[in-house]
């Protein structure tokens, strides 16, 4: 397999990633839209370290899954406090401040 | 193949190894049982003010007094962490920081009813986030550093659970900030890809230019101008800012304050380290790019702060513009032919966001002391007849408002001096003069404040109860600007003695 | 481009398969739609509620600190396979590690996140 196909894959799961986050309204799965991105980021990682034979880029995979997981949780947690207060995870919703 | 583990590195980290124990105590003592009804939470800033102090004091440890003034550059843990002048100087900067904020947030936290220990924690947290990213040398640790810090902030942020805005704040300041964590990732992996290394030295000396030239060229510039974006989202700069006013707005005024100084200044650490090690073989396109984000940051930020009513949403669009201004630190960074000019557009950077951090950080604090039972105090209709009812806070906003402004005699004109003079320097006056035309739309904002403390009738009478915390933090804020506006010479010196060293990077 | 034919063909075939099952299953299959054809299937017994029913929170609290808790063997696997390798100071690493992580759970333990109210 050639690594192109996966840097391909990657730059694909990003945009799809990066436009979900752009047109989706619910919280939650604007926070699966940015997981996508992640890992589009980690695939393209792991692809650019097998074609440069170093280990930086499955290390740095690591760190990024991790981060992703706290960002994950943290997400979560202030989506369900808002939820709490107004029974909704849309995000148009979320309009008291403007301007 | 160097050793693993070297156990000498872990005394360059000591600052930031208090900071953590310490802020691991504040957080199990957080959840000890209340003493009737008193809480724990008052000690636990008092803690957490110390170990910021203790903090501080520990890099005379490290290097003696007379040592510090000139530290050689130490590189640790395989060269991922970098202890030099520069990453000094912000360390200091943010430790001050973090400092006036504990100082001014207890009293603010008990009228909000949120007055609870995990807030110190968290504050410490974002603290050795910044701290360590000051140090970071590797994409790495800047990486990991960089969330460290994001991380607390999105807590920080919502942390008034029951307060709709507060949550609002914090569910835009999460979504925006880990969608621009993507952005910026992606940027990195890109760079890895096609210089192989994320060392930020590595990258720099020969592999920037190396990639230039390849056939792989148009990915390493994907990625230099990916990387960009994500950070533009971490300062605001327009049209990377949507987050910023609502985020500033919602969150508890001392997280504000501490948003718009401390992780400002930390996002543009990353970018000064990223940009003058890392792509300085570039310099000439990514200074393009930057003055076109200074100029839209600037322009934006000053209107559209003219508009508002509300005191906290028009700093944070005065903070919008304030990154404009020191972006333009950077591009001289970028475009100077010589290394004098590059290391006076980064003394300007770091002269700018010394100062920034006091005055914004003295400006918030007026805010929060305006905030009492029943009274929100963040309109700018608030401030109606401050003088008449407590002159000397009155006094204190009008320094800050002139600081923030650029007045002569105020360490804001400082500040501006150095940044205009470095954009002359490099050949792009044009900035400097649209910055003096911004300069000029500002004062209007700011005037308008002032006007309303000494202009307009007091709507109530209720005097203002500041605690001891918030006078002391007032004090310093009042003292650094007048002081040092007057007489700027030692921070300078520590400015010029702190900026990178450029000159093996320099081409 | 010779050794990309066989790919090629695979792509074709892997395409072509599902395309017929769903025709051809299409073709053979009575349509027949009832009340009780067309609702949803709960192992057997008469459904109750909504099929889009609303979660409690609570499973999202435990979602939160599961999510946390699972990511730790990331750094447990690679630092198990080179245990030896990394020698006294890998030790070290893992037990100040864990030692990190058991502040957070003995704070979230503390705070009743893990009752189930």
């Amino acid at each position: 397999m050639r690594v192109e196909f996966f840097l391909l894959i990657g730059a694909l799961l990003f945009t799809i990633g990066c436009a979900g986050v752009l047109i989706r309204r619910n919280a939650i799965v604007i926070l699966m839209c940015i997981e996508l991105m992640l890992n589009a980021v980690n695939l393209t990682f792991v692809a650019f370290a097998l074609e440069n034979q170093s280990m930086t880029g499955h290390i740095f995979v690591f760190f990024v899954m991790t981060v992703a997981a706290a960002e994950a949780a943290i997400g979560l947690a202030i989506v369900i406090a808002l939820f709490r207060r107004r029974r909704t995870t849309d995000v148009e919703d979320a309009s008291l401040m403007r301007w | 193949m160097t050793s693993l583990f070297n156990p000498n590195d872990v005394r360059l980290i000591t600052p930031e190894l208090v900071l953590t124990i310490s802020a691991f105590l504040i957080l199990g003592l957080s959840v000890l049982p209340d003493l009737g009804r008193k809480t724990w939470a008052p000690v636990l800033a008092g803690l957490a003010c110390v170990s910021t102090l203790a903090s501080l004091l520990s890099f005379v440890w490290m290097f003696g007094l007379e040592a510090l003034r000139t530290p050689d550059m130490t590189i640790g843990f395989n060269g991922m962490f970098i202890l030099d002048a520069f990453s000094i100087f912000f360390k200091v900067v943010f430790l001050l920081a973090a400092m006036l904020t504990i100082l001014v947030s207890a009293r603010y936290l008990e009228v909000e009813r949120a007055h609870t220990g995990e807030y110190y924690a968290l504050i410490l947290f974002a603290v050795v986030g910044m701290m360590f990213l000051a140090s970071a040398g590797d994409f790495i640790t800047i990486f990991v550093s960089l969330e460290t810090m994001a991380l607390s902030f999105y807590i920080l942020v919502g942390f008034l659970k029951t307060n709709r805005k507060s949550n609002e704040a914090a569910l835009k300041y999460f979504l925006l900030g880990s969608f621009s964590t993507g952005i910026f990732l992606y940027g990195i992996s890109l760079v890895y890809g096609t210089t192989q290394t994320t060392v930020l030295g590595l990258i720099g000396i020969s592999r920037a230019k190396m990639a230039l030239q390849s056939p792989a060229a148009p990915i390493f510039v994907l990625g230099v101008i990916l990387v960009t974006v994500g950070l533009a989202f971490k300062i605001a700069a327009v049209p990377f800012h949507m987050w910023a006013p609502d985020a500033y707005e919602g969150a508890p005024t001392p997280v504000t304050a501490f948003l718009s100084t401390g992780s400002k200044a930390a996002a543009f650490v990353v970018l000064a380290r990223i940009f003058s090690m890392g792509f300085l073989p570039l310099g000439q396109r990514w200074a393009t790019l930057l003055a076109i984000l200074a100029v839209a940051s600037m322009t934006l930020g000053n209107v559209a702060a003219i508009l508002q009513e509300n005191i906290k949403r028009m700093l944070a669009y005065s903070s919008i513009a304030h990154a404009g201004y020191v972006l333009m630190g950077m591009i001289a960074v970028g475009l100077g032919d010589t290394v004098e000019t590059r290391e006076y557009g980064l003394k300007a950077v770091l002269l700018y966001l010394l100062v920034y951090t006091f005055v914004n950080i003295g400006a918030f604090a007026l805010v929060i002391i305006l905030r009492r039972e029943q009274v929100a105090g963040d309109r700018v209709a608030d401030f109606a007849g401050l003088s008449r009812r407590a002159p000397w806070a009155a006094f204190a906003m009008l320094v800050f408002m002139l600081s923030l402004a650029g007045i002569p005699a105020t360490a804001g004109f400082i500040g501006k001096w150095f940044l205009f003079g470095a954009v002359v320097k490099a050949h792009y006056a044009w900035l400097a003069v649209v910055a003096v035309i911004n300069s000029a739309i500002s004062l209007y904002y700011y005037a308008r404040v002032v006007v309303n403390m000494y202009m307009k009738a007091p709507e109530g009478a209720a005097r203002l109860a500041p605690s001891w915390g918030q006078r002391v933090a007032i004090g310093a804020c009042i003292a650094f600007t007048l002081v040092f506006g007057l007489y700027p010479q030692p921070i300078i010196a520590f400015a010029e003695r702190s900026i990178l060293a450029l000159a093996p990077w320099a081409s | 481009m010779v050794e990309y034919v066989p790919i090629l063909i695979f792509l074709g075939v892997a395409t072509l398969f599902p395309v017929a099952t769903l025709v051809i299953a299409r073709l053979l299959r009575p349509s027949v739609y009832n009340k009780t054809k067309l609702e949803a299937y709960e192992c057997g017994v008469p459904p109750s509620g909504e099929a889009r029913a609303r979660y409690p929170v609570r499973f999202y609290i435990i979602a939160v600190l599961f999510v946390v808790f699972d990511v730790e063997t990331i750094f447990l696997f690679p630092w198990a396979v080179k245990f030896k390798a990394l020698g006294v100071f890998g030790f070290i690493e893992m037990l100040v590690f864990l030692g990190i992580l058991l502040v957070g759970f003995a704070y979230a333990w503390k705070k009743g996140a893990l009752e189930w109210v």
